[in-house]
């Protein structure tokens, strides 16, 4: 659990995101940049997908990102 | 204080669109909306002397009424070659029957065993259906199915999402299922049974028994089945006009049959015995039947200047005493109006499952389970690569992505010994990964 408080402190630290900040979010207007493809969560969706493939058929871990995949023998 | 113009050409273009759309009335607007979204991507993935894998993929949106969306992806892939069938290397040639029972295929010495019989054919395909829920809140549903010659899955899914905050905050909610039919080459095999000598008759045969034996090793029927759960739970939140981040939880069931019937482990002389190190037999393996993975991910999306960096963290556990930590860096950086190119690292650490048995012993009670499977080894990997896109023909998008992944299996608990030593019992493997993808919004 101390790798966790760890990770979640850090990955706070790193976007410069802290719970209760009131400047957190942006108003509709501010959203140009947001609203651009590349910096939607998925973008590449595609891509992505092959990629779960690879990495699920070989290692141990996969999902995460959405569902854990699967469906398939994947030797 | 000199404020810059954002030099922003896309958000100028969709700006411009929407302006034009709403001067022009509400027909055009909604025609604007009413669109379609195609995708597709071609992967080549090869493992030199190991296995080969081409997959194809399209996705198709089609967005209708108001906000309505119905989404179809479509997968094809073939796989070809020769992969680890979790037997340990040996000072000598090592001969296993083939999966069907017919023939046999021989390992040279000191090599990593390897099954060079693996061809595969998958189709797989997937429907979900998006609309708006509620106010401020959306509802999917889906149905996916994939189908080898060995290998039938069917499953559903659902998802609800919420908005809050002017939309900078979303929260989700997703579960999904699938019951999955494997129906292996020659049978299921029981576990912990020795391999089966080969029934057929090529000129390399492997006979050691009469022709009944392989049938009775492999005598659990000609298939079984296996149930997965999943759910996933996410926060999604927009932190400033550059920054978004995302956080999710997931839980993961699988409950049936879990072992790889085409995977052994070498049972062999003990330290004590003239022979030690030496292979006696190949047992079928045994994995547990249930298994439940947990994991949290974190990914933050950021724009720099120009560029925009993707980071991603995933932690995962499960309760077969595997963990693992998967680390991703994407930094897209522009080089001229619409190119760009897009680095990207990938870092992974697993441990082991803890029932992972390089190898067991002559003599030694058997586990409760065990499998040599690597993939459930110890192993640290690492992913390097570059992704060149934005190229425009007409509507159509195009990139290219070439990509090295590397595995760097790590030895079990089980050390080397007797005619062992001296080999790689856990042989690295590497990979080559090449991909075309496009995009199209007419």
């Amino acid at each position: 659990m101390k790798r966790l408080l760890f990770f979640f402190v850090a990955a706070s630290a790193l976007t410069g995101s802290s719970v209760g900040c009131a400047h957190v979010g942006v108003e509709p207007w501010d959203r140009d940049i947001l609203a651009e493809p590349e910096m939607s969560l998925d973008a590449d969706a595609v891509d992505l997908g092959l990629d779960d493939h690879i990495y699920f058929s070989k290692e141990a871990s996969s999902g995460g990102r959405g569902f854990g995949g699967g469906g398939c023998g994947c030797n | 204080m000199q404020l810059s113009p954002r030099k922003n050409p896309t958000s100028l273009r969709t700006g411009l669109a929407l302006a034009a759309a709403s001067l022009l009335g509400p027909k055009a607007a909604s025609a604007a909306i009413e669109d379609v979204e195609v995708g597709s991507g071609v992967l080549v993935y090869t493992e030199p002397g190991r296995v080969s894998a081409l997959e194809a993929v399209a996705l198709v949106t089609r967005n209708f009424w108001d906000k309505h969306k119905l989404s179809l992806r479509v997968v094809y892939d073939t796989l070809t070659g020769a992969s680890p069938n979790g037997a340990v290397a040996s000072r000598s040639p090592q001969t296993f029957t083939r999966p069907s029972g017919s023939g046999s295929y021989t390992v040279n010495a000191n090599e990593t065993p390897l099954d060079d019989t693996f061809k595969d054919t998958r189709f797989a395909g997937s429907l979900t259906y998006d609309r708006p829920f509620l106010s401020a809140g959306r509802w999917n549903v889906g149905l996916q199915g994939s189908s080898e010659h060995d290998y039938l899955s069917i499953g559903a899914s659902t998802g609800i999402t919420r908005e809050f905050d002017r939309k900078n905050t979303t929260i989700s909610l997703g579960v999904s299922g699938s019951r999955d039919e494997i129906s292996p080459e020659g049978g299921v095999p029981t576990a912990f049974a020795e391999m089966g000598a080969a029934t057929g008759h090529h000129e390399d045969d492997f006979t050691r028994g009469d022709d009944g034996e392989y049938d009775e090793n492999r005598g659990e029927g000609s298939g079984d089945t296996k149930s997965v759960v999943d759910g996933v739970i996410g926060l999604t939140q927009v932190v400033n006009r550059t920054t978004l981040i995302r956080f999710n939880y997931s839980i993961s069931n699988s409950s049936g049959y879990l072992n790889d019937p085409y995977k052994f482990v070498s049972v062999l002389y003990g330290p004590d015995d003239p022979s030690a190190g030496d292979p006696i037999t190949y047992l079928y393996e045994k994995r547990p039947d249930s298994h439940t993975k947990h994991s949290i991910y974190a990914q933050a999306k950021k724009r720099i200047a120009s560029t925009t960096m993707d980071i991603s963290y995933r932690f995962l556990w499960d309760d077969w005493g595997i963990t693992s930590h998967t680390a991703e860096l994407k930094h897209r950086v522009p080089i001229g109006e619409t190119v760009y190119f897009e680095p990207h690292v990938r870092l992974y650490e697993q441990t082991a499952a803890d029932f992972y048995r390089t190898y067991l012993l002559s003599g030694e009670a058997l586990p409760a389970e065990a499998s040599a499977d690597p993939r459930l080894g110890p192993m640290t990997a690492i992913t390097v690569g570059n992704r060149v896109g934005g190229f425009h023909v007409g509507e159509q998008e195009f990139a290219v992505t070439l990509e090295y992944y590397r595995q760097f299996l790590k030895d079990g608990d089980q050390p080397a010994f007797g005619s062992l030593e001296g080999l790689d019992l856990s042989e690295d493997m590497g990979a080559f990964m090449f991909r075309i993808s496009h995009g199209w919004e007419p």
